[in-house]
């Protein structure tokens, strides 16, 4: 080959490199909206062919209604979302619409990587829930439109309760301390907590902290979860595993229901979960042994539970058509066809519960907290685990382990300012 | 039977043999050829030097081979790594606005607990993880090196792990190590009561570096199985000859010989070691207790939990230099002359 053949080789090859990277860019942007949409969304119906079917119709729909429009619902894995949504949001490529939950969203706005989106709920903003609305807005303006409400109670192997002779299932701190003895005696922990990392702890610490009356921040934003409310907390899961309440593994324990200890038939209860729970621990131990029951009490009776919101990218390649979208996924009939295909609650006073709809699941919504929400909220549960996890481990008191958590947050959060 | 150039000498000195002839062509035995004189242009020819177009052509030619992968390297590796580095001398935020802060995220690093921890546990998995990793590669190498047959099968099989997708391996590895998982089971076989491996923080580590090295020895194994198989055999003919026994002929002949192959596998391997991620990202979370938080993951949480993305390049850029250090003091140290 000649210099001549190989430089001109050596230039197609990198004019097509170039093409390439370059054909997937190209957003289209216009004052009426037309053009492309894109919205992540997450595998909220669990079925792949019922979350299909349903955004092939809804996004057909609005299609009809909106010529010139075309949206695109990208759903991705629940798996590595937070990270994923940050990349995407600060670059500004792949998304104009992300569903998130309420405790991104003051860490979005503080980022300023999406806008209000008060206009798509203008028109009948009266008709959404409260609790809702309060949990989308920051700095008085509505950063998501709530598409669905969950809600998070203890679900239950019953077999296990009647096995060690327990008739009634516990529902409070009280009847969890004195039932776990009894199954211990059996070799079965009584709660099936998971503590490993990263783990929400939406799902785990928070909702027992609540239930204490304790809170995770105080009024100017800092650590407030090492006072005695939290103290109780923490000590209530040391005491449950000095019984062997807790299952041994319970640092590197998820909070799924597949491959939990509880899935496997060896641990009794988990303290929350969502309607989706119920069928999967169905069949790994049989419909006939679940049982859920109503949100736990310790001094108070409390749940973790949020609206899925649906945001707008502020680098939003097509923010007219995005606005369009969101007014149409806030509408009564999408959200009832929603929450009939994913099984979580409507965040619509206008739109009914589903007759199916399990009723300590609708029972548990007037306790349902959609967690403290604050920017930095979600950073400071990566820093407090370790030390949940150091005092589970026997080698630091309750008091101590929350001392040095709450140190780290607040070192977190006096770098912020 | 002769031995090539220096190997040969010290073999002569060990066993006793005659030392090669000079000018023979490396390992094949046979005397060398006369120096080709064409395109030479030298003296010994006596040909006039070639013009310098022609003189010029072949490094072009070779330069134009090269260009679109070059140009790809600087695109994509070289201008990253410039951008961490500008980037860790700011406090960029994820909407992409800055400010320089000079070394302040410098001088943070060094005075980060959690940081400093996560060296330590990054050296630690490093001092667990190479050894662990390049044993069982050159074991596995020499065994496959020696398989009479079934030798194509056998090295398809153990570099299978390699090509796995680990965030699959994983779950099935999170299952193997669990409290009541397969390893436990086993040993409750025979009355032992298993440890947690995933949820005990001594454990955590080397259990890790377990399932790392299951899933990369495969390439280290592929390149030291290429380096015993450019050993001629010849030299180990010689050898037995000479009366050295299998242990010998491996210790002596096949590992020095093996050397700087070896060296190119401890590097990559200790690189891959401050690189690890996705074995902790798939298992523990760097949990419990921090217990296998390493930098690069410390890297991730700052980049993409905690969003402070000028702090997360300070990180990568430290993992440079460390693994820039090690990688020039292990090459002081092993990528010497085989003698």
């Amino acid at each position: 080959m000649s210099i001549w053949k190989g430089l001109v080789a050596s230039a197609a090859l990198l004019s097509a490199l170039a093409l390439t990277a370059c054909g997937s860019s190209g957003g289209q942007h216009s004052r009426d909206g037309k053009g492309d949409v894109t919205m992540w969304m997450y595998p909220t119906i669990v079925d792949p062919k019922a979350n299909a079917a349903f955004w092939n119709k809804a996004t057909a729909d609005f299609e009809k209604q909106n010529p010139g429009i075309h949206v695109t619902v990208d759903t991705q894995p629940w798996e590595g979302r937070e990270q994923k949504q940050a990349t995407a949001l600060s670059s500004g490529k792949g998304l104009d619409l992300v569903l998130v939950i309420p405790d991104q969203i003051p860490q979005f706005v503080s980022q300023g990587v999406i806008s209000p989106v008060d206009d798509a709920l203008s028109a009948d903003k009266e008709q959404f829930l409260p609790t809702a609305l309060q949990a989308v807005t920051d700095k008085n303006h509505a950063y998501g439109v709530p598409l669905y409400q969950t809600t998070n109670v203890p679900i239950y192997n019953k077999a296990l309760f009647t096995r060690a002779g327990i008739t009634t299932l516990p529902s409070t701190w009280d009847e969890i301390l004195a039932d776990a003895p009894k199954l211990a005696a059996k070799g079965v922990p009584i709660l099936d907590y998971p503590a490993g990392s990263p783990v929400t702890l939406n799902l785990s610490f928070y909702p027992l902290l609540w239930e204490a009356g304790g809170h995770i921040f105080n009024a100017d934003g800092k650590a407030a979860f090492n006072d005695d409310a939290g103290v109780r907390t923490l000590q209530f899961l040391l005491n449950l595993k000095n019984m062997g309440g807790l299952p041994k593994n319970t640092v590197s324990e998820g909070n799924t229901i597949e491959g939990s200890q509880l899935a496997a038939g060896k641990s009794a209860m988990m303290l929350a979960v969502g309607p989706e729970a119920v069928g999967q621990l169905g069949a790994a131990i049989g419909a006939g042994k679940v049982a859920i029951g109503p949100p736990l009490t310790g001094a108070k009776q409390v749940t973790y539970g949020v609206p899925g919101s649906v945001a707008l990218a502020k680098h939003a390649q097509n923010p007219v058509g995005a606005m369009k979208f969101l007014t149409y996924l806030g509408s009564a009939g999408v959200i009832k066809d929603f929450s009939a295909a994913c099984g979580y609650f409507p965040t619509r006073k206008d739109v009914p519960q589903q007759a199916s709809a399990p009723k300590q699941f609708i029972d548990a919504l007037p306790e349902t907290f959609p967690g403290e929400l604050q920017a930095g909220a979600r950073q400071a549960m990566t820093l407090i685990s370790p030390h949940i996890q150091a005092a589970l481990a026997g080698k630091v008191s309750a008091k101590q382990a929350l001392d040095a958590a709450a140190a780290d947050v607040n070192s977190m959060t006096a770098a912020r300012r | 039977m002769t031995a090539p150039g220096r190997t040969g000498s010290w073999l002569a000195s060990r066993f006793g043999g005659t030392p090669p002839p000079e000018r023979e062509e490396a390992g094949s035995g046979l005397p060398a050829r006369p120096v080709q004189g064409r395109r030479t242009g030298n003296r010994r020819t006596g040909r006039a030097p070639r013009p310098w177009r022609e003189r010029l052509r072949e490094p072009i030619a070779g330069w134009l081979f090269v260009l679109p992968v070059f140009v790809l390297f600087v695109i994509f590796r070289f201008f990253p790594v410039l951008g961490t580095l500008g980037m860790s001398f700011t406090n960029y935020q994820i909407d992409g606005e800055w400010h320089s802060v000079g070394a302040r995220n410098y001088v943070n690093a060094f005075h980060d607990p959690i940081l400093l921890a996560s060296l330590r546990t990054t050296l630690l998995y490093a001092a667990i993880y190479v050894p662990l990793t390049v044993i069982v590669a050159l074991v596995t190498a020499v065994v496959v090196n020696a398989a009479s047959f079934g030798r194509t099968w056998l090295r398809g099989a153990l570099f299978l792990p390699y090509v796995t997708s680990f965030v699959l391996a994983g779950v099935i590895w999170r299952w193997v190590l669990a409290a009541d998982g397969l390893v436990n089971g086993l040993l409750a076989h025979i009355h032992v009561a298993g440890p947690q491996f995933l949820a005990t923080s001594s454990l955590v580590l080397p259990s890790l570096a377990t399932v790392s090295a299951w899933k990369g020895f495969g390439y280290s194994m592929l390149i030291l199985y290429a380096g015993l198989r450019t050993i001629p055999q010849d030299v180990i003919e010689a050898g037995r000859i000479d009366g050295a026994n299998a242990w010998h002929r491996f210790f002596r002949i096949q590992l020095p010989l093996l050397r700087p192959t070896l060296f190119f596998v401890i590097v990559i391997e200790t690189i891959n070691s401050f690189q690890v991620f996705d074995t902790v990202y798939a298992m523990t979370g760097g949990g419990p207790e921090r217990a296998s938080y390493t930098l690069v993951y410390a890297m991730y949480d700052q980049a993409f939990r905690f969003f402070n993305l000028g702090y997360a390049a300070t990180i990568g850029v430290i993992v440079f230099v460390l693994v820039l250090i090690i990688s020039l003091l292990q090459r002081w140290l092993f990528d010497r002359p085989v003698t």
